[in-house]
């Protein structure tokens, strides 16, 4: 789930509205992304990953939940007797697949599908 | 505790699949959570009514009729029940619809963080509703068994009826087929040679009917 995020450009709003969607990815995507990408902890473990796409730039925000409600996959009942597994993350590196979630609409995306088609890999570490 | 960004290793096209399945995932999560948890209220509202509906169908529903101390260890257990029911209603609507309050934009941010955050504690919500739901059934099961089968207040009294006129209360004596019933007007004698019904009631007071 993205969210644009206020302050970009007219024409960086426009220059990412015309690049085609390309599912594609670069070694230099991560590391563009881990410049400019801040990463909050929210409750429960939830990491908010806030940042710019490397590829067409727009602002976007990722969520990376430690716990998920999946619909029509929930499993055995007996799940509903036991609690949350809530397994602290804390100093724990974990590597986190990104996409590009903006909004705009790239030409020739896919009706089910979102971004401009970058994808790429972070690592988020925690530090107490 | 503050998160270090890093850039991780070359992507390939599972990290891809998997970055969209988290996605949609996480943007069907509230929705579904909300949807679930209206289902539960539903059905749930369905089984507690199901559950009165049944208690209503036979036995005592009177707790005055019950023998000291059992009339209280009814009301008591009517009451847990009540106060669970009432907690249990308010964390399923909670989950099913949200708090019904404004939210202060300095503290909170509309966004995806606060969507999987809300879907969370909405989850929380309905897990904690659904169990203070089956206190409450538990609770009134057991009411209602006390009701139904605790000893009563009174003893059993005789109600006999002579042509149109029942006589009713506690039996004195019987002597020559004519019996002697204490009733709440004083002490009187029955013919039974002359009866046509006779039955063993809880109360006359009951048994008198309309």
């Amino acid at each position: 789930m993205a969210q644009e995020q206020p302050g970009a450009s007219d024409d960086t709003a426009s220059a990412c509205e015309s690049m085609p969607y390309h599912e594609t990815t670069d070694r230099v995507f991560g590391q563009h992304a881990a410049s400019t990408f801040v990463a909050s902890e929210a409750t429960d473990d939830t990491i908010s990953l806030v940042g710019s796409c490397p590829r067409c730039l727009a602002g976007m925000e990722v969520v990376i939940p430690s716990v998920m409600f999946l619909a029509n996959r929930t499993g055995r009942l007996r799940g509903f007797f036991k609690k949350d597994d809530k397994t602290p993350t804390a100093g724990k590196e974990q590597n986190v697949p990104m996409i590009c979630l903006c909004p705009a609409p790239h030409p020739g995306r896919p009706q089910d599908r979102k971004g401009c088609g970058a994808y790429w890999n972070l690592t988020v570490k925690g530090q107490t | 505790m503050s998160l270090q960004v890093q850039p991780g290793p070359p992507a390939k096209a599972s990290h891809l699949v998997q970055a969209q399945d988290r996605d949609r995932a996480l943007e069907q999560e509230l929705p579904a959570v909300r949807t679930a948890a209206t289902a539960w209220r539903n059905g749930l509202g369905a089984l507690l009514a199901a559950v009165v509906g049944f208690g209503l169908i036979k036995g005592r529903s009177d707790i005055s009729q019950l023998a000291s101390p059992w009339n209280v260890v009814s009301g008591g257990l009517l009451l847990g029940s009540l106060v669970c029911g009432a907690v249990a209603a308010i964390l399923l609507l909670r989950a099913a619809h949200g708090v019904p309050a404004l939210q202060n934009l300095r503290s909170t941010r509309p966004g995806a963080t606060w969507a999987h955050t809300e879907a969370v504690s909405s989850m929380h919500a309905l897990r904690c509703g659904v169990w203070w739901f089956f206190g409450c059934v538990a609770g009134l099961v057991v009411a209602v068994a006390v009701t139904w089968y605790g000893p009563a207040a009174t003893t059993a009294q005789l109600s006999v009826t002579v042509g149109n006129t029942p006589t009713c209360g506690d039996v004195v004596g019987l002597t020559n087929d004519v019996l002697t019933i204490k009733t709440s007007t004083g002490q009187t004698t029955v013919d039974l040679a002359q009866a046509t019904t006779m039955r063993i009631v809880d109360s006359c007071e009951t048994s008198a009917g309309p």
